[in-house]
C-alpha cells in the first residue's frame, strides 16, 4: 500500500530541537487527523515532510511507498505525489496565477490541454473569482481565499498524500463545510494528513485515525474515539 | 592649560595629518565630489596659537561619574593612544581638524557603569575660532548618556572631531544640539559593538558640515533619528553613513529636513553592508518639508550592498506644505505663520519618535520651539 | 546542476571579415574622424562638427565616478567598417553571411507579423533598411542616419547635437566624432505609427567600435514606438559600442524606445541617450540591460513644457565579470511636468548593478510630480549592488518620492514553488521573471517571449 511511513524523526531549526522522536503514519485512501497545542511541532512535521531545508533532521526516517524520502530534493517529492498545503501560501510578485498552475500541472501531470476549463470550473466550486488567475500568486488574495486556493491545488494536482497544514483556519463556516465534502470525496484516491486545532472540520470529516502531538512527540493516537474524548476532556487529560 | 610643549609624537601627527589635508578629497566618494561646493568656506589657513587658553569644554555632575570615568589631556600623554590607530581620516576636513586641534581630550568610561545623568560637551564659541577633538571610549557592559551641544556666535568658528569606542553590551545614548550662528564643523565617527541610539538636531544659521560614521562590529544595533530645520540662508551639508561590517548588525536611520526661506540642504545618506555582515538589516527614510520656493534641497539616499544575506530598504521624499491641511488648520482660527509653524513643528518633533529619555526629548522640543519662533515676527 | 536548455549560440557566431569593402586599421586621430567623413561624402558642417567634437574628446578624461572603464584602449579599437557596399529593402540582395546572421536572429520572420519597419545596422553601417508600405506616403522618414543627411539635410541641421552636444561627455565627444550609421526617424504631425519600427545592432568583428548616431523626432501628436536590440559574438578582446540617442517629442506627441541590450560579455557599452518633452509630450525609454562587460547608461528626459510626462521603466542583469552601472535622469523644467522611475536589478556570481539616478527640480517648475522605486535582487556574497537616487529640488512645489529594497529570493517562494513540482531553476527563473514583470507587459508580445528567454539564458549559473 502507498503510505508514508514516519519513523523516530528528530527535527532541528536554528540549533532549536523542534520534534523528538515521531512515529506516523499516512496512507493513501485513508484521513488522518493531528491535532495538537499551538507549538507542539504540527507544522514543522508537515513541512519535514515537503523537504522545507531550513529544518534539519537528526535522526529517524520518513519512507514513501518503501523509499527514502529525505534523499529527495522537495519538487522531487512532489513529483512522488505528495503535496502541502501550506499554512501561510507565500506571495510572489509578478508570478501571474495562471502561469503557476499550468507550470505546476505541466510537471506533475504532464500537459492537458482540458487544463484552462479545468481551472475555471474548480475555482466556481471553491468560490474563487476566476479574475485572480490575472493576479500575483497569493497577492491580494484574502486569508481564507489563499486556503481555497491550496485547495484548489488539491484538487488539480491530484496528490497521493496530501498535507493539510491547518487549512480549516482562517475559513469561514461554509467553506469549512465544503472542505469537508471535498476530502471526503477525494479520499478515495488520495491519503490526507490534515492538520488542525479547531474541531469544526471534524464535524464534517470522519478521520479514520486521529494522532495528538504535544512537545515534538505523538502522545496518543487512536481511531475517531479520540476525538470524542478531546472534545470531553481538553488536551490536558492526555498528558 | 597653559602653553605647555605638546609632546613629539603629536607634533608629528599634526604633520602627517597636515600632509593628509593636501593628499585627500573634499569627500571619500568621488560620486558626492559635485556637492562639495561651498566645503571651501570651511577652511582656515591662519592657525591659532596652539595651546592658548580655552573655554570650559566639559560638564558632569562630579559626584555621580566618581570613580567612572577618567578624563586626559591628549597634549599630556608620553605616547600616540591607541585609538588614533582605529579610526582614518576620510576626508580633507576630517584631517584639517586633526591636524589643527587646540584642545584634545579622551574620556574613558569604565566597565559596568549605568548612569542616566547626561554627561555634557558644550562647545560655545564666542568670537575667533574653536578647534577640538575628543575621543570617548566607553567599557563594557555599560549605558550612558552623552549630550553634545555645539553653539557659536555669528563671526565665530567651531571644529569639532569627536572619536567613540564602545564594547560589547553597552549602550551609548548620543544627542548632538548644533544651533551655530557662525560656521562649524562636526564630525562623528563610531565604532561600535553595542547599541546607539543617536539624536541630532541642526538649526545652524550659517554654512555647517555634518558627518556621521558608525562602523557596526558584530551585534552591534543603531537607532538614528536626525532633524534639521534651516531658514534664512542657512546651508547644510549632512552625511550619515552606516557600514554594516559584520553579521547580525541592525540599523535603523530616520532623517527629517524644513527648509524655509533660501536655505539649502544636501543630505547624503549611505549604508553599506559588507560581504561578512550577513542576517543584517537596514533601514533608512528621509524626507524634507520645503516651505519656501527659494529654498533647496539634495537627497542621495544611497545603498553599497555586498551581501544577499540581509535586507535593506530606504525611502525618501521631498513635499510641500499640504494645503489641505494648511486651509484645515487656518480654518480653525490661526494665521498663517501659526499654522505653518504648528505642521512645521510637528512634522520634525516626529523624527524623534523613538526617543525615550525624558530630559533629551525635553531638550529637543524646546530646541524646536526656540528655532520655529522665527515665524512667529 | 542542470543543464539549461539554451544557450547563447544563438548569439555566438562570427563571420569572417575578409570580405569586408573597408576595414580601418585600429586607433583614433583627427585623420581617422575625417576620413570617416570624407568616405560618407558629408556636408561641410558635419565634417565640422566632428573634428570639433573630436577635440573635446582628446581633451575630457575618462569619467571615474562609475564603473572602472580604466582597462579601454583607445587605440585597440577599429572605428570603422563597411562590411557591403549595398544597402538594400531585400533581404536576398545582402551577401550571404550576413542575411544569415539575421535570419539565425528571426528578424525577416518578425518584420512580416508584427514590426512596420526594420533596420539592420552591421558593424559601422545600416546594410538593410525597410518601411511599411503607406507609411511613406504620410511621411513617415525611417532611415539610417547617413542617408538622411543626404535626403533630409534641413531636418537633420535641425535636431542633430541639438539634444546632447558633443561635449556632454567623453562618449557622447566620442560618438560625435566618428558616428557612423544609427536610426533618423521623423513621425509627422498626428501620423501614429501602428506597430514599432525595430533596429537591429551587431557588432561582428573583434575590437570594433560601433557608433551609431540615432535621432528621433515626433512632431505634433505624433506617435512612434521603437525597438533595437543588439547583439555580438563573444571573443576575448575587449569592443566598444558608444551610441548617442537623441529624441524630440513635440507637442502632444508620444515616444516610445524600447532597448533589449544583450551585448557579448566583452563589450564595453558606454551610451548616452535623451529625450526633450514639449508640452503635454510623453517619453517612455524601457529599457533593459543584460549583456556587455560594463554599461554605463542613463537615458534621461528634459520635461521642456507644461504637461509633459515621462516613464523610465528599467531592468539590469549583471552575472560574472559585468558591470551594469545604469540609472536614468529626469530633469522637470516647466510646471505640471511628471515622471515615473521604475528600476529592477539582480545580480549573480559576482556580477554588480548599480542604480544611479537623478531627479532634477528647477525652480519655477511647480506642481511637479515625481516617483521613484528601485528593488535589487542579489543571489550570493560576492555580488554587489548598489543605488545612488539622487534628487535635487530647487522648488518647493514638487511632491517627489523615492523608494528602494534589497533584498535576495526567499527561502519560503523557492520552497513553495519546488513544492508545486518545480526544480530549483524553475522557481528561481519564474520568481526572477515575476520580479520583472511589470517589464515585459510594456514589450509587444513577439518581443516578450524573446526577452523571457533571454533571461533565462542570461541567469545561467543561478544554482551553483
Amino acid at each position: 500500500m502507498e503510505q508514508i511511513e514516519i519513523k523516530g524523526l528528530e527535527v532541528s531549526v536554528n540549533q532549536k530541537k523542534v520534534l523528538n522522536g515521531v512515529d506516523l503514519l499516512v496512507q493513501r485512501g485513508k484521513i488522518h487527523v493531528l491535532m495538537g497545542p499551538n507549538g507542539s511541532g504540527k507544522s514543522t512535521l508537515a513541512n519535514v515532510l515537503m523537504g522545507n531545508p531550513k529544518y534539519t533532521v537528526n535522526a529517524g526516517s520518513i519512507k514513501f511507498d518503501g523509499e527514502d524520502l529525505l534523499k529527495l530534493k522537495v519538487n522531487e517529492r512532489a513529483k512522488k505525489g505528495i503535496f502541502l498545503a501550506f499554512q501561510e501560501p507565500v506571495e510572489i510578485s509578478g508570478v501571474n496565477t495562471m502561469n503557476f498552475l499550468v507550470t505546476a500541472h505541466t510537471n506533475l501531470k504532464g500537459k492537458d490541454p482540458e487544463l484552462r476549463k479545468e481551472i475555471i470550473k474548480k475555482m466556481n466550486e471553491l468560490n474563487l473569482p476566476d479574475s485572480f488567475l490575472k493576479r500575483s500568486l497569493n497577492e491580494g488574495f484574502s486569508g481564507g481565499e489563499k486556503k481555497r486556493f491550496e485547495l484548489l491545488q488539491v484538487m488539480l494536482l491530484k496528490p497521493k498524500i496530501a498535507i493539510l497544514d491547518e487549512i480549516d483556519s482562517g475559513m469561514d463556516i461554509d467553506s469549512v463545510r465544503m472542505l469537508g465534502e471535498i476530502t471526503k470525496k477525494l479520499s478515495e484516491d488520495t491519503g490526507f494528513l490534515m492538520i488542525t486545532h479547531n474541531d469544526h472540520i471534524l464535524d464534517h470529516v470522519k478521520p479514520d485515525m486521529v494522532s495528538v502531538m504535544k512537545d515534538g512527540k505523538i502522545i496518543k493516537s487512536g481511531d475517531y474515539q479520540l476525538i470524542e474524548q478531546i472534545r470531553r476532556e481538553g488536551y490536558r487529560q492526555l498528558i | 592649560m597653559k602653553n605647555e610643549k605638546e609632546p613629539d609624537w603629536l607634533l608629528e601627527y599634526r604633520n602627517e595629518e597636515k600632509e593628509n589635508v593636501n593628499k585627500l578629497n573634499l569627500e571619500d566618494r568621488k560620486i558626492f565630489l559635485k556637492y562639495a561646493e561651498r566645503e571651501n568656506e570651511l577652511y582656515f589657513d591662519e592657525l591659532r596659537e596652539k595651546g592658548e587658553e580655552i573655554d570650559h569644554l566639559l560638564y558632569y555632575d562630579k559626584e555621580t561619574f566618581k570613580d567612572k570615568l577618567e578624563i586626559k589631556s591628549i597634549k599630556s600623554l608620553k605616547e600616540k593612544p591607541e585609538q588614533f590607530y582605529k579610526f582614518k581620516d576620510k576626508d580633507r576636513i576630517e584631517a584639517l581638524i586633526n591636524s589643527n586641534f587646540e584642545e584634545g581630550t579622551i574620556i574613558t568610561f569604565n566597565d559596568d557603569i549605568d548612569i542616566s545623568k547626561p554627561f555634557t560637551i558644550k562647545q560655545s564659541v564666542e568670537s575667533g575660532r574653536k578647534i577640538t577633538k575628543i575621543i570617548l571610549v566607553i567599557g563594557k557592559n555599560s549605558k550612558i548618556f552623552i549630550d553634545d551641544e555645539v553653539d557659536s556666535s555669528k563671526n565665530a568658528y567651531s571644529g569639532q572631531n569627536i572619536y567613540v569606542v564602545l564594547e560589547e553590551d553597552s549602550e551609548l545614548n548620543f544627542m548632538l544640539l548644533d544651533k551655530s550662528k557662525g560656521r562649524s564643523i562636526t564630525n562623528l565617527n563610531l565604532i561600535i559593538k553595542g547599541k546607539v541610539n543617536f539624536l541630532s538636531l541642526l538649526t545652524n544659521e550659517n554654512i555647517s558640515r555634518n558627518r556621521l560614521w558608525i562602523n557596526m562590529l558584530e551585534h552591534s544595533e543603531v537607532t538614528i533619528q536626525q532633524g534639521l530645520i534651516g531658514n534664512n540662508e542657512s546651508y547644510f551639508d549632512v552625511e550619515s553613513e552606516i557600514i554594516h561590517s559584520e553579521k547580525n548588525t541592525n540599523s535603523n536611520l530616520n532623517y527629517k529636513a524644513v527648509l524655509d526661506n533660501s536655505s539649502k540642504a544636501v543630505y547624503k545618506g549611505v549604508i553599506r553592508q559588507e560581504k561578512p555582515a550577513v542576517n543584517s538589516y537596514a533601514y533608512l527614510s528621509e524626507h524634507s518639508l520645503v516651505l519656501d520656493k527659494n529654498a533647496k534641497s539634495i537627497s542621495v539616499p544611497s545603498l553599497e550592498i555586498e551581501t544577499n544575506e540581509l535586507k535593506a530598504y530606504h525611502s525618501a521624499s521631498s513635499q510641500p506644505l499640504d494645503k489641505e491641511v494648511l486651509f484645515y488648520t487656518m480654518s480653525r482660527g490661526l494665521d498663517k505663520n501659526s499654522a505653518v509653524k504648528m505642521i512645521a513643528t510637528g512634522f520634525i518633533e516626529s523624527v524623534f519618535n523613538k526617543a525615550e529619555n525624558a530630559a533629551f526629548i525635553d531638550t529637543l522640543k524646546n530646541s524646536i520651539e526656540n528655532k520655529m519662533e522665527y515665524l512667529s515676527n | 546542476m542542470e543543464k539549461i536548455e539554451f544557450d547563447y549560440s544563438k548569439y555566438d557566431f562570427k563571420n569572417s571579415t575578409s570580405k569586408y569593402k573597408i576595414l580601418f586599421n585600429e586607433g583614433l586621430s583627427e585623420e581617422v574622424v575625417r576620413r570617416i567623413s570624407k568616405l560618407k561624402d558629408e556636408p561641410e558642417w558635419m565634417t565640422d562638427f566632428r573634428t570639433n567634437a573630436y577635440k573635446f574628446f582628446v581633451k575630457r578624461p575618462v569619467p571615474e565616478w562609475g564603473a572602472d572603464l580604466s582597462k579601454i584602449n583607445f587605440e585597440n579599437i577599429t572605428y570603422f567598417a563597411r562590411a557591403t557596399d549595398k544597402k538594400t529593402s531585400n533581404w536576398d540582395d545582402l551577401p550571404e553571411d550576413i542575411r544569415d546572421t539575421y535570419d539565425r536572429l528571426g528578424i525577416p520572420e518578425a518584420e512580416k507579423k508584427s514590426l512596420s519597419g526594420v533596420e539592420v545596422m552591421y558593424e559601422s553601417e545600416v546594410v538593410y533598411n525597410s518601411i511599411k508600405k503607406g507609411l511613406e506616403e504620410l511621411g513617415v522618414i525611417f532611415c539610417d542616419t547617413d542617408t538622411a543627411i543626404k535626403q533630409y539635410p534641413e531636418l537633420v541641421r535641425k535636431y542633430f547635437g541639438k539634444v546632447i552636444s558633443p561635449n556632454d561627455n567623453k562618449f557622447a565627444a566620442l560618438n560625435s566624432a566618428v558616428w557612423s550609421g544609427g536610426s533618423f526617424i521623423y513621425v509627422p504631425k498626428g501620423v501614429k505609427v501602428p506597430m514599432p519600427l525595430q533596429a537591429y545592432f551587431r557588432i561582428n568583428a573583434a575590437n570594433m567600435g560601433q557608433f551609431e548616431r540615432t535621432l528621433i523626432i515626433a512632431d505634433e501628436g505624433a506617435d512612434v514606438t521603437y525597438i533595437e536590440g543588439c547583439t555580438a559574438p563573444v571573443y576575448s578582446k575587449d569592443s566598444l559600442h558608444a551610441a548617442v540617442v537623441e529624441v524630440i517629442a513635440h507637442k502632444n506627441a508620444h515616444v516610445k524606445y524600447i532597448t533589449v541590450q544583450n551585448w557579448s560579455s566583452d563589450v564595453y557599452n558606454l551610451v548616452t541617450k535623451r529625450a526633450f518633452a514639449y508640452e503635454n509630450a510623453f517619453v517612455e525609454w524601457i529599457d533593459a540591460n543584460m549583456g556587455s562587460k560594463v554599461t554605463e547608461k542613463y537615458p534621461s528626459v528634459y520635461l521642456m513644457e507644461p504637461g509633459a510626462k515621462s516613464n523610465v521603466l528599467s531592468v539590469a542583469l549583471a552575472n560574472k565579470g559585468q558591470h551594469q552601472d545604469t540609472g536614468t535622469k529626469a530633469v522637470h523644467l516647466a510646471p505640471n511636468t511628471s515622471s515615473v522611475i521604475r528600476s529592477k536589478s539582480i545580480c549573480l556570481n559576482g556580477g554588480r548593478t548599480t542604480y544611479r539616478g537623478l531627479v532634477k527640480v528647477k525652480k519655477g517648475a511647480t506642481d511637479v510630480k515625481s516617483s521613484t522605486r528601485c528593488d535589487a535582487l542579489i543571489f550570493d556574497d560576492f555580488s554587489r549592488t548598489d543605488t545612488y537616487p539622487y534628487m535635487e529640488i530647487d522648488e518647493e512645489e514638487s511632491t517627489i518620492s523615492h523608494e528602494a529594497s534589497v533584498g535576495k529570493i526567499g527561502d519560503e517562494q523557492l520552497f513553495y514553488l519546488e513544492s508545486r513540482g518545480l526544480s530549483e531553476l524553475e522557481a528561481i527563473n519564474m520568481i526572477v521573471l515575476g520580479f520583472i514583470a511589470e517589464f515585459v507587459d510594456e514589450l509587444p508580445i513577439e518581443f516578450a517571449v524573446e526577452f523571457n528567454r533571454l533571461i533565462k539564458i542570461n541567469m545561467e549559473g543561478a544554482v551553483g
